[in-house]
């Protein structure tokens, strides 16, 4: 009797959140439906935001992932000195608040160092090359942490066993602890993929929120949201928890996927 | 020949003190040990995946000591085989070969014929996940196997076969290391395998090299009473050496052993004396010279039968303890004495065969 109660009431927690969260998402379409007779969408700048998120968010997610790869290599299969410190450092951006590592990011870019790039390599503050950095800057770690946890969950004997076969370091890591890891890391690619496309605070202080040429998914938000245009930001948000679900769904899928061919 | 001179190697509380050993060419040696005492860890060292703090390794007389492990043409099976997952079977056997630079005919040559050597050719298209442990183990051999290194490394390799089927395994792989002509140095835990298995044995016990020798000469004559501790050797005794005729006689407190061998008096010695070298003695008949010097009476305490013999434990009269000696003896001996608990008896010690430390 008491499993039953109990079980009883967890399932009802369950219902009471998917309820909330599609009340959340019904209440988006109603509002949707009943501004649509006050104005149309500028479909233009919408399809802009869109496109512009889609192409920072790929950019930056593949960059990370791409940093990720050695980083986490080092980290999972060797011991050095400040190993925890660095450590530490590199999961900073997953607990710092991204408008402070916007904020951060601003600051460098006022430094000598930071306008020799802005002034030689590439102009950075308020273009779209920030949206990318400030992506990358709130991912990075993200994608360590998670590249790493992939490496570790792969037994370094497969290595060993390639370098007494013939194999280097670096043949040992791309013949086999790659291949291993491949749906650890397509799901790392989608995760900090999915959370450079919602990322807002770090992207608003560096590119600023420029319509037309910095507007993001989340800028474009804000900005309708600041301009009391509910009928955009309702379908910015619609659009964004399209562009969610979809990637979580697939997330799952690979999961799934990978437990069973594991098992 | 693979040679390990004075290799140290310290991991946190862990290490190897000044191992040297040699490994003959064309021969099956085993490294015997119990679980935890280095052997996983010399071996990788040797493979150059650990590299030592001192001393020095070489292979056929070259020093290989700092070569990287892709360079010194080792083969190695890992105790949990480690098949590529992501690959077949075939794949798995030629992932070596890319490396070597060997080409393409001959790498079809040499997997053709591991496969045929290993009976596994029906299996080169299947993926290694839903192989059986006998299959596993024959791939990852083959793949060690298939860059033709002059030595292969392996071990434990039958830890995860069943009994049936690993002795089986001991005999084929035998046979398939003496038709390749390769070096083979096995590292197991068990005694039975390393028995089968050995022509030379190297105990390491505890992170140093307790003995060498051949198989013979470790069973019949350990060095160290750790090494008879880790053979299961039962009867071991300290006492106090006293001068006899014949040699020396230990005190070991309520009875005394009788050794051929001369042992300064009042000196501490510890003796061991095997279960089998322990045997019934009837007194209706006449005892062989070798079981004349220490006879014993006594009552059986307890017996405990196993497949294929009989322990049993045996009380010296007056003892205070609960048994003095274990002895073994194959099964049929009990019904033939009609060997029951609390029958009085009397052992007899097959003298030479006592072994003093």
């Amino acid at each position: 009797m008491r499993n039953k109660l109990f079980i009883a009431a967890s399932f009802s927690v369950l219902a009471v959140l998917v309820i909330f969260f599609l009340a959340l998402i019904l209440s988006l379409i109603t509002q949707m439906q009943a501004s649509v007779a006050v104005r149309g969408v500028d479909w233009a700048e919408l399809i802009f935001a869109v496109k512009l998120t889609l192409l920072t968010a790929t950019v930056s997610s593949l960059l990370a992932i791409l940093f990720s790869i050695p980083v986490s290599y080092v980290l999972a299969r060797y011991r050095f000195p400040l190993k925890s410190f660095v450590d530490a450092l590199l999961y900073l951006p997953i607990v710092l608040s991204p408008i402070g590592l916007g904020a951060m990011l601003l600051i460098f870019f006022n430094t000598a160092p930071g306008r020799f790039i802005e002034d030689h390599i590439i102009r950075i503050v308020f273009e779209v090359p920030a949206i990318v950095a400030a992506q990358f800057i709130v991912i990075i770690g993200l994608a360590v942490s998670l590249v790493k946890s992939t490496f570790e969950h792969v037994n370094p004997e497969y290595e060993n066993i390639a370098r007494t076969l013939g194999a280097t370091r670096l043949q040992a890591l791309t013949r086999v602890l790659l291949p291993l890891s491949r749906n650890g890391i397509l799901a790392a690619f989608l995760l900090t993929w999915a959370r450079a496309v919602g990322e807002f605070g770090a992207t608003v202080t560096l590119a600023g929120a420029t319509p037309m040429k910095t507007e993001t998914l989340p800028v474009a938000i804000f900005l309708s949201l600041a301009s009391a245009d509910v009928h955009r930001a309702c379908a910015l948000i619609l659009i964004s928890i399209a562009i969610s679900l979809t990637v979580l769904i697939f997330i799952r899928k690979l999961y799934a996927f990978n437990t069973k061919s594991h098992a | 020949m693979l040679s390990i001179r004075n290799l140290t190697l310290r991991m946190g509380q862990f290490s190897l003190k000044e191992i040297s050993c040699d490994f003959h060419k064309r021969s099956y040696s085993v490294l015997l040990g119990p679980t935890g005492s280095g052997k996983s860890t010399l071996i990788k060292s040797v493979l150059g995946l650990y590299p030592p703090q001192q001393g020095r390794v070489f292979l056929n007389n070259q020093e290989i000591t700092r070569t990287p492990p892709e360079l010194r043409g080792i083969g190695y099976v890992p105790q949990d085989l480690a098949l590529f997952p992501h690959l077949s079977v075939e794949g798995n056997i030629r992932f070596g070969l890319r490396f070597r630079n060997i080409p393409p005919p001959d790498a079809d040559r040499a997997v053709d014929s591991l496969c045929r050597l290993l009976s596994i050719h029906d299996l080169r298209g299947r993926g290694v996940r839903n192989l059986s442990g006998g299959e596993k183990q024959k791939v990852a051999l083959a793949r060690a196997l298939a860059p033709r290194p002059g030595i292969v490394l392996l071990d434990e390799p039958f830890s995860s076969i069943d009994e049936g089927a690993r002795r089986v395994l001991w005999l084929e792989l035998k046979q398939i290391a003496a038709e390749l002509g390769i070096t083979v140095v096995h590292i197991t835990h068990n005694l039975e395998e390393a028995y089968t298995l050995g022509e030379s044995i190297s105990v390491l016990i505890d992170g140093t090299l307790v003995q060498s020798g051949s198989k013979q000469e470790i069973f019949e004559r350990p060095a160290t009473e750790s090494v008879a501790r880790y053979l299961n050797y039962r009867n071991i005794f300290t006492g106090r050496a006293e001068d006899h005729q014949n040699g020396s006689r230990i005190d070991c407190g309520h009875f005394k052993i009788l050794v051929n061998k001369r042992i300064s008096p009042r000196t501490q010695a510890t003796v061991c004396v095997r279960q089998q070298d322990l045997k019934i003695v009837r007194e209706e008949y006449p005892l062989r010279d070798s079981l004349k010097a220490n006879v014993f009476s006594g009552e059986i305490v307890s017996l405990l039968s196993l497949p294929e013999s009989c322990v049993m434990m045996f009380r010296i009269e007056g003892s205070p303890h609960r048994y003095d000696f274990e002895l073994r003896f194959p099964a049929y001996i009990r019904e033939r004495h009609a060997l029951r608990e609390g029958n009085k008896i009397r052992v007899a010690i097959l003298t030479p065969n006592i072994i003093i430390f």
